[in-house]
């Protein structure tokens, strides 16, 4: 662990109880599903047994024979309700209920209300659908092959107004980045060695435990939507403009999030839920199966090439093609895709390079945003081939990664913000704490090997804006009332010590209010491990705010923490304070377009570096992960728990990635839609040693020199345990996941 | 239609009288009839250990139970973990303590699971502790500080 020389400071970087840690032991905390609204109709939703199919009929007359049944709602009736009746983050062509044409199974074709879940669940089994099968598009080979009909025609830009650069509908391609830096056909022609490889990897569900579920009530000329969500402003925008009401209209208040991991961003059953409510006017609750949840979203599954040029062990050029398998709907699949792209040539010195980047439409569930963003694809296609590079030229794939590594203060790419993180230093630890080892055999007969990967993630870029507000009450204590959504990272806590820290008042003193876009302020969105670090920001500006204030009214010695003197100045005759003290903070957005080929600048670089140990039994291919060591420059550490938590957790989320997980298609049908077959690590799955070990400089851009951490650790897990298990076996597997029949002769 | 079916049972201590459909689950009962929130559901297949409470001191799944099953026996849920002063179960405690949860959906389950296991065995090993979370699925946390917070509990328990 480096510390360098920092401040001590009385709350940040000390171990302090979650401030919702008292109500999530004692059963009290409040998730979607615990928010009951008396009189609510319950949903269910009438979803499509095809993959691709035209809809001839929807026969209603069974389910509303039943008396508990209140209404069977198709895209029609909806219609009458909806200004539009297509959204989208990126482009508008997802429609709240299939018009005319099924693009995926489980696509949601109608809802029914009914008195209970059982009578809604009942009625959706009861409604006819006459559906006429549509051709196939199964992957992205056959939506890309020539003639291959268009699962799309043109469509509007969405909420996110900004990129959707390289779409050519007629070609069933959602996005597409390009770059080119210099010659890479020439430097690849004059190149001592090139090598090119290909690595497939398996679409993801994220598995949050908690499904999907949203309560709508209409409440005189207001909806109010309850619902688990990332990005509730978002939501608010895209509410507003499908019901064509003002954004005052419509509030989306958060409770706890039973996890996200991206799930939870752009929810596509919120706006039928919304819409049901207001068509009927009556408060609609819609809450979805585990298998359901598994039809909602996911991550892209992706095919990944490579190709490099290497001289003397220096990289000269590279040339990299992914293709992102982005499902029936766009979603945010041009956004990752291009996220992917500038992320994919990895954290090297690279001085001649093209990518291109797809996003392709399929016949399958959309995919979206998944921790990492696109990031864990590409690094895992190039930290595999980095080893192989390294295999083939006869070099340590650690010593081969030094000599091309960028350091701290490099360029990643013109225009962007130099690299502020130190993976150099982070690669040597990494290591050093695995050891190394290549195929030797434990006295149980099993193979071992250790292998590394190293990654890094333009973070927070643009500087999205955010917003937040500190109000110092009368006896000293404080509420922070800002929109970061706890989804579990500790969003909460985090804002809560930098209140106390900035304002000098114990921790145990600060509240932090539940998001409620009627009442928090905007904030862009809770994702990008942008929260720390921008909203955090608007937390220390907000509680300075309190202070300046403060101050004016009883002098610059007043003690923040002394109760009466803060009852004394927010009391005091004409102090002007009216009671308590209202401190407000902003973080604004950077310039939007910045001379870089991804567009933004961005807003600190989250490294991610990665060690693993593992063991191969030779007799049955199986794979155990011995130790796992994930170090990342936190730039300074608010707090311990959390940032453990973060790392260790993301860690183990991503060895079932490596070793387990995936969504099995099977012409278009998804097979295995539950924890039975798609598997998730369990607490025996987890390696025997799991350590998380911080760089700390205090050169971050958050509150006392703070960076990001949400997604550092996933990204180099997979490819630092297959480079590990091709270390230990000489079987080097190009699939994720790694099956252990791949591993056997 | 269900039959309804009249049950005596404690819950949390208290004594519950009701009478509840046939097909009426555990969960349904607790969350919808008593108002005891805490108890979570997730895959409502009786995998992932979300909902798990106690009865007559055994892990059951709310999820898949019948409400008439437990007719005669004694529940504890997460509600009902802390002393009536407030004051937390030393597995509370140390789940805080530990940073053991993040979203906090899985944890109600953790903990119950965890409580049997400690009733049985005060002393568990690491890997005793494992073997016995196998059915409670956590996606946030990667079990580690689960496993060392409930170590950590167990030591309290035994001073």
């Amino acid at each position: 662990m480096i510390v360098e020389e920092l401040q001590e400071l009385r709350t940040v970087g000390r171990h302090t109880v979650r401030v919702d840690g008292r109500a999530k032991v004692t059963g009290t905390a409040c998730y979607g599903a615990d928010v009951h609204v008396p009189g609510a109709l319950h949903a269910a939703v009438v979803r499509s047994p095809l993959p691709h199919a035209r809809i001839r009929g929807v026969e209603t007359a069974a389910a509303l024979a039943s008396p508990d049944v209140a209404a069977v709602l198709t895209s029609d009736d909806l219609a009458r309700v909806l200004a539009r009746t297509r959204f989208g983050p990126v482009v508008r062509d997802t429609p709240v209920l299939a018009e005319g044409v099924v693009r995926y199974e489980g696509e949601p074709v109608a809802v029914v209300l009914a008195s209970s879940p059982e009578a809604a669940r009942a009625g959706a089994a009861a409604v006819r659908l006459d559906l006429d099968p549509l051709p196939l598009l199964a992957s992205v080979e056959d939506a890309l092959a020539d003639g291959a009909a268009p699962l799309h025609g043109e469509t509007e830009g969405g909420e996110f107004g900004g990129w959707s650069g390289g779409a050519d509908a007629g070609r069933n391609v959602a996005g597409h980045y390009h770059d080119l830096r210099g010659d890479p056909d020439g430097a690849l022609a004059a190149a001592e060695h090139v090598l090119s490889h290909e690595y497939r990897l398996a679409p993801l569900q994220h598995y949050a435990l908690e499904n999907h579920v949203v309560t709508a009530v209409p409440d005189g000329d207001t909806l109010v939507v309850h619902t688990p969500n990332q990005y509730p402003f978002l939501m608010v925008r895209m509410l507003a403009g499908l019901l064509g009401r003002p954004e005052s209209s419509i509030r989306v208040a958060v409770p706890y999030v039973g996890g996200g991991f991206g799930s939870k961003e752009y929810v596509n059953v919120v706006p039928i839920a919304a819409a049901a409510a207001v068509a009927v006017n009556r408060p609609v609750r819609l809450e979805l199966t585990v298998e359901e949840s598994f039809r909602s979203s996911g991550r892209h599954g992706a095919i990944v090439r490579f190709t490099s040029g290497v001289t003397n062990g220096r990289i000269v050029a590279r040339k990299i093609e992914l293709l992102f398998d982005t499902g029936a709907y766009a979603d945010q699949g041009p956004r990752v895709i291009r996220q992917a792209g500038y992320r994919a040539p990895g954290p090297y010195r690279i001085p001649n390079l093209q990518v291109d980047a797809y996003a392709v439409y399929t016949n399958k569930v959309p995919a979206g945003a998944y921790r990492g963003f696109g990031a864990s694809q590409p690094i895992h296609g190039c930290e595999c081939h980095m080893d192989e590079i390294a295999d083939a030229i006869g070099m340590d794939p650690v010593e081969f990664r030094r000599l091309n590594l960028l350091e701290l203060g490099d360029d990643f790419a013109e225009g962007d913000l130099p690299l502020d993180c130190d993976l150099p230093t982070a690669l040597d630890m990494a290591a050093e704490r695995v050891g190394r080892a290549r195929g030797e055999r434990l006295p149980d007969g099993r193979l071992t090997g250790t292998g590394v990967a190293v990654g890094v993630k333009n973070t927070a870029s643009g500087r999205l804006p955010s917003r937040a507000i500190v109000r110092l009450h009368r006896d000293g204590s404080a509420t922070v009332v800002a929109s970061g959504v706890e989804l579990g990272q500790g969003a909460h806590t985090v804002l809560a010590q930098v209140a106390a820290e900035t304002l000098g008042i114990p921790y145990e003193r600060v509240r932090v209010g539940a998001v409620d876009t009627s009442v928090t302020p905007f904030d862009q969105r809770t994702s990008s491990s942008r929260t720390t670090v921008h909203l955090g920001l608007a937390v220390q500006r907000a509680a300075e705010h309190v202070l300046a204030q403060l101050r004016d009214v009883a002098g610059d010695d007043v003690d923040p923490a002394d109760a009466e003197a803060v009852a004394a100045a927010v009391n005091g005759p004409a102090s002007g304070l009216g009671g308590e003290i209202v401190g407000v903070g902003t973080v604004d957005q950077d310039a939007p377009e910045a001379p870089t080929a991804f567009g933004m600048r961005a807003g600190y670089w989250e490294g991610s570096v990665g060690a693993a140990r593992v063991a191969v039994d030779p007799r049955t291919g199986a794979v155990e992960v011995l130790q796992y060591v994930t170090v990342a420059d936190a730039g300074r550490v608010i707090n311990p728990h959390g940032a453990h938590g973060q790392e260790v957790g993301g860690a183990v989320m991503a060895v079932g990635h490596a070793l387990t997980e995936a969504l099995e298609f099977d012409d278009g049908y998804l097979t295995n839609p539950s924890p039975v077959d798609y598997r998730v690590p369990l607490a025996g799955d987890v390696p025997g040693i799991v350590e998380s070990l911080f760089i700390e400089r205090g050169d971050g851009p958050g509150p006392f020199g703070s960076k990001g951490l949400g997604e550092s650790s996933i990204i180099t897990v997979a490819p630092a345990i297959a480079n590990a298990i091709a270390a230990a076996t000489g079987v080097r597997v190009r699939e994720l996941p790694i099956r252990p029949w791949a591993l056997l002769g | 239609m269900a039959t309804e079916l009249s049950i005596e049972t404690v819950v949390n201590g208290q004594s519950v009288h009701a009478t509840v459909p046939s097909n009426r689950t555990l969960s349904q009962f607790l969350r919808d009839d008593l108002g005891l929130t805490g108890t979570k559901v997730s895959c409502a297949l009786e995998l992932c250990g979300t909902c798990t409470v106690l009865l007559d001191g055994s892990p059951v799944s709310a999820c898949t139970l019948l409400a008439a099953e437990i007719d005669g026996g004694d529940v504890l849920t997460v509600e009902g973990l802390a002393g009536s002063d407030g004051e937390l179960d030393p597995l509370q405690r140390a789940f805080l303590d530990h940073g053991a949860f993040q979203c906090g959906f899985c944890t109600p389950g953790m903990l119950l699971t965890a409580k049997a296991l400690l009733a049985r065995d005060p002393d568990p090993s690491e890997e005793t502790i494992r073997e016995e979370l196998h059915g409670n699925i956590c996606r946030c946390t990667g079990y580690v500080p689960i496993v060392e917070a409930i170590q950590a509990a167990a030591r309290e328990l035994r001073r």
